[in-house]
């Protein structure tokens, strides 16, 4: 397995095969691995309790209000929401024969998923002026 | 893309590729729900409790919620694992490293849910 060769590779698949479906699919594959590492990133943090104590465990929760942090929180719901969106695409199409129309969805949930971001960003700004 | 010298090696594909490759959607349907709810849940509702008294307090006071988190990790963990390796599959690495990565994958996987189940069971047995 030759690492460089295959980031290579997928580079190639994306300039020459400029298809929705290609886009999609290596946003899907991205995100999928990022989340990957994040839930274990996840999982580690908020899982150490044990040996933090309930003081130690609340400064740390304090942190997550912070504006920089609530920024990397807008980036989370933004790869979950474009791996849930996509996810919904993908079983639409293997499941209820809508290849034909993959495209077409495909730009119709970027849309739902733009929407829901602009939420977001609005929920996240009221949130920190709250504070 | 096509690569021939793959072809001519005779791939090893994995025997629980089908399934797999099944169970991938069905969690996928299960953590769209899941996953909506969890973050919606600690991200987006206004009563956002966050302290170790509150964690402590939602923990005993909702069993469901327990019940709820430990199939939401484990169905969480089949499907970030199994997508994980399925990445690493596309790029045709040997029948030894594909091996060796699926023992790895189940390994991580089940002593991490051990790990949360275990992690449960202790807040619940925690004096308020």
């Amino acid at each position: 397995m030759n690492i460089i060769k295959n980031i290579k590779d997928l580079k190639n698949d994306l300039l020459l095969n400029k298809n929705t479906g290609t886009l999609a699919w290596i946003m899907h594959r991205v995100t999928g691995l990022l989340l990957t590492l994040y839930i274990f990133m996840h999982l580690c943090v908020l899982g150490s309790e044990l040996w933090w104590g309930a003081g130690a465990f609340d400064a740390l929760m304090g942190n997550f209000h912070k504006p920089v942090f609530k920024a990397m929180e807008f980036c989370l719901i933004g790869v979950i929401g474009y791996h849930i969106i996509n996810g919904i695409r993908i079983i639409l199409a293997d499941f209820l024969i809508k290849t034909r129309g993959q495209k077409k969805l495909f730009w119709l949930f970027m849309v739902i998923l733009a929407a829901g971001m602009i939420f977001t960003l609005i929920f996240f700004v009221q949130d920190i002026l709250n504070k | 893309m096509i690569n021939e010298e793959v072809n001519k090696k005779q791939e090893y594909i994995s025997p629980s590729a089908g399934w797999r490759w099944l169970l991938q959607r069905v969690t996928a349907v299960l953590l769209v729900f899941g996953l909506l709810f969890h973050t919606f849940l600690m991200h987006f509702t206004s009563a956002r409790m966050f302290s170790f008294s509150d964690v402590l307090q939602r923990v005993q006071d909702y069993l469901s919620l327990g019940i709820f988190y430990v199939i939401f990790l484990g169905v969480t963990l089949f499907h970030a694992l199994n997508g994980f390796y399925e990445v690493v599959d596309d790029y045709s690495p040997s029948r030894w490293f594909k091996k060796l990565l699926a023992w790895a994958c189940w390994l991580a996987g089940l002593a991490t849910f051990a790990w949360g189940v275990w992690l449960l069971v202790w807040w619940m047995k925690q004096i308020r």
